[in-house]
């Protein structure tokens, strides 16, 4: 979300449209193949039935697509074919997923789209094996959506992930995000939405600057299951992720490992660095109008920045800036070993922070560029998850293994 | 092959102008969904090649292959294996496609081959059980393979042969026939070069393509029946692309076969060759068709491209020799002794003549079948699914379930139907 507003480039290889924002999307739901939440001719299918000017299509097209895979799914299952019933499912996901983009947070589609794309995704998961379990993790007065995925039964202490995803990722994207990747190599992995995240908001919570209130809640919870081996806990965290993770960090020392993509120590800063002056400065009426004049050329911008408003709980860009003012991480408090990544094509503000973050730590870090050739250059590595994984998951292999 | 024609506009992602070069990269950026490729570096290397410029394919997919294996060499040294799997099997299919458009005359045909495939075998020996590379006795020799197992013990498991085409056989099928997925769900795979594609050719030039493919396929089912956790009465054919002739004509002599699946059945090769070149070049003769292939050659290097890749795989000096050769890969009728349940898929992007014989073999046939036709809305309806392999593999498993499952077939038809 963060980079909406600058109008930057999240990566360097536009593939499919002029909007670099769809064009990434693009990319980024077309990885989730990877871990089978894609097919390559379903994805270039529906981009053919998309004008880029009117979202409309856009949402049209996916959710045609997702409801011929769901009903795919739902076939398959009931002539009890697991397999094949798991992988539709996850695809309808996926699909459904992409669709939302371009529906605003107010609108009842979207609550519409949400239900159903979780409903296929937790079809999904309890056609694993073992099932993915759905479970809601108290903090305080609220219950925190995650999936609990373990690549075994036994309750042998094994080493443990939470992975965090952004401001724009649902708790259901974290299986694409590093879950399935650590499942794969035998970890626990606990798929979560922080306070603020994905549709969080419908419960009345917003994102908020003590992370490490709400991560205690989630490692109070890990410590009563047997097969998580308190002793090696990771945590991953991408785009709203990098500051989620660090700030958690700073504070808990249950935490053994830590690695951000990338890490930002300064929300803030790099918040209110991320529109123009001009813009910045606007009494907030004036501020809807401009926001309006920016839709008339690029019609995702005002449904993203809202979706964003409303996961914090504002109606406006200076409340927004108000409510992060203490969205900062105490770097040099952070024990932990920490990795670092930082992909070469995203936004300066992102890399600026990234570089700070790590000349202040103080603990043993390690920091990884991604560079445009491997293909892995894009914000949060979205356009290469696999990637991303052999080297999130060989760095937390030295340290949890 | 990855035919001119056989990739529908409407599906095609237009990232080159060139419809060859659009479909394979589908095809190999399609292979994501079993660990091939990744879209970042499929999507990186785009700027690099020109489309029709066949040195700078190469070049681009080759280096990209030579990167990824140098971080597999160093994920295996530093003991992170799944890393180190996962690195060597998109490797590999950087490194295939990069030989794709290379001459079989230029020794870089074979150097890139023999990359790719050290690579698939590296990956192979990181799965849990490891892939067992085998060699199949044929005549005074023996084809190169992978035994595929989903767990070492020796349990009876349904087993499929995968047969490839003129162009993908072999390590391939792991994604491209869906071996990968076989696995998942319990299936023993036979992944194989037979006489006439890649591994075979690049072994002894002479073992070229032959009509009465059941002399392969015969030896192979000898050998997967000798081979521990076979189970005897589920043993399946999956046969694609040019496979679809091979295939069906080595099921009308081969009894053991349990279940039959083409992707898509060509009963009549060389007609739908005939038919294609007609489509393109004017309703000529044999005689017409082949002077103006001749003449295509010197200016069309896509079209030279083809015909000296023909006359590889099927041992031929000229354009009328291939004709002459390919004439002997007509069924006339053999598809009447098919005797297992036989599946027929295909694609709404196929010519009309492969369509029609499609339907037409379908109707021939004397066994419990089902027709499965695979379509543009869905995005699966370039040649062999290439662009939607899940789709495409979960259709097929779905169906030889059932088909191991059940001795009566009856209801396929109704419940497959979509």
């Amino acid at each position: 979300m963060e980079q909406k507003a600058t109008g930057g480039m999240r990566h360097s290889n536009l593939m499919f449209f002029k909007n670099a924002d769809l064009d990434i999307y693009v990319q980024a739901f077309m990885g989730y193949q990877s871990y089978g939440g894609a097919s390559t001719g379903e994805v270039f299918y529906v981009i053919k039935q998309i004008d880029e000017k009117d979202p409309q299509t856009w949402t049209r097209a996916w959710q045609d697509m997702a409801s011929l895979i769901q009903a795919r799914g739902e076939q398959s299952l009931a002539g009890g074919h697991v397999v094949s019933a798991r992988e539709a499912f996850l695809r309808a996901y996926t699909y459904y997923r992409i669709s939302t983009l371009t529906l605003p947070a107010y609108d009842e589609r979207f609550r519409q789209t949400w239900e159903t794309m979780v409903a296929c995704y937790q079809q999904a998961m309890s056609l694993f094996e073992p099932p993915i379990e759905s479970v809601h993790i108290p903090f305080q007065e609220c219950q925190l959506p995650s999936y609990y995925m373990r690549p075994d039964e036994s309750e042998t202490p094994k080493p443990t992930i939470i992975v965090i995803g952004g401001g724009e990722t649902y708790v259901e994207d974290n299986y694409f995000w590093g879950g399935a990747a650590g499942l794969l190599r035998g970890y626990n992995v606990l798929a979560i939405d922080m306070p603020g995240q994905g549709a969080t908001a419908f419960q009345g919570m917003h994102h908020r600057a003590d992370t490490e209130k709400s991560i205690e809640a989630v490692l109070d919870w890990l410590a009563q299951h047997p097969e998580v081996d308190m002793q090696r806990i990771g945590i991953v965290g991408v785009s709203l992720g990098g500051y989620i993770v660090t700030r958690a960090a700073g504070f808990e020392p249950r935490i053994k490992a830590c690695a951000a993509s990338t890490p930002i120590h300064d929300f803030y800063k790099l918040w209110s660095g991320s529109l123009p002056a001009a813009l910045r400065n606007l009494p907030s009426f004036a501020e809807n109008t401009a926001l309006k004049l920016a839709g008339l050329t690029h019609p995702y911008l005002p449904i993203a920045i809202d979706k964003f408003y409303w996961q914090v709980g504002v109606t406006s860009f200076k409340e927004a800036a108000n409510a992060m003012r203490d969205w900062q991480v105490p770097v040099e408090q952070i024990t932990c070993p920490v990795l670092c990544m930082v992909g070469e094509g995203e936004d300066e503000g992102f890399k600026v922070q990234a570089e700070e973050f790590y000349e202040r730590l103080t603990s043993p870090k390690v920091i990884h560029h991604f560079t445009k050739d491997s293909g892995a250059d894009a914000h949060s590595q979205a356009n290469n998850y696999v990637h991303a994984h052999q080297v999130l998951y060989d760095w937390f292999d030295t340290i949890l293994k | 092959m990855a035919k001119r024609g056989s990739f529908p506009l409407s599906e095609r992602p237009g990232i080159f102008k060139d419809e060859t070069f659009d479909a394979n990269f589908v095809r190999t950026l399609g292979y994501d969904i079993y660990g091939g490729a990744v879209t970042g570096e499929c999507f990186q290397v785009v700027p690099q090649i020109r489309s029709g410029d066949f040195a700078s394919w190469t070049t681009a997919w080759s280096s990209l292959g030579a990167r990824i294996e140098v971080m597999a060499r160093q994920a295996l040294a530093e003991g992170h294996l799944h890393t180190a799997r996962a690195s060597f099997l998109r490797a590999y299919n950087y490194y295939r496609a990069s030989e794709f458009f290379v001459y079989f005359r230029d020794r870089q045909k074979f150097e890139l081959y023999k990359r790719s495939v050290s690579c698939f075998a590296e990956a192979a020996t990181l799965f849990t059980p490891p892939f067992e590379a085998v060699r199949i006795p044929y005549e005074d020799t023996t084809l190169p393979g992978f035994f595929l197992r989903p767990a070492s013990d020796d349990q009876p498991r349904p087993t499929i042969i995968m047969l490839g085409g003129g162009d993908a056989s072999g390590e391939e099928l792991y994604f491209l026939s869906g071996a990968a997925v076989a696995l998942e769900r319990g299936y023993n795979a036979l992944i194989f070069h037979g006489p006439g594609q890649r591994g075979a050719l690049h072994q002894r030039g002479d073992l070229v393509f032959r009509p009465d493919y059941e002399t392969v396929i015969t030896p192979v089912v000898d050998f997967v029946l000798r081979q521990p956790g076979v189970d005897h009465d589920r043993l399946a054919l999956y046969a694609i692309s040019l496979g679809g002739y091979l295939g069906a004509r080595a099921a009308a002599f081969e009894p053991r076969l349990r279940a039959l699946i083409l992707n898509s059945p060509i009963p009549d090769f060389y007609r739908y060759n005939m038919t294609g070149m007609r489509a393109a070049l004017g309703p000529l003769t044999v005689l017409g068709l082949s002077r103006s292939l001749n003449v295509a050659t010197k200016f069309i290097p896509l079209a030279r491209f083809a015909i000296e890749t023909y006359k590889w795989i099927f041992g031929a000096q000229t354009v009328d020799e291939i004709f002459k050769r390919m004439e002997a890969y007509q069924l006339r009728g053999l598809e009447t002794q098919i005797q297992c349940p036989t599946l027929c898929m295909g694609s709404e992007g196929e010519s009309v003549e492969l369509q029609a014989q499609t339907e037409h073999f379908y109707q021939t046939l004397r066994v419990p079948k089902a027709l499965r036709i695979f379509t543009t809305k869905e995005g699966a309806a370039a040649h062999c699914q290439h662009n939607n392999l899940a789709i495409s593999h979960h259709y097929l498993l779905d169906w030889l379930d059932h088909t191991f499952m059940q001795s009566s077939t009856t209801n396929l038809e109704k419940e497959y139907t979509l």
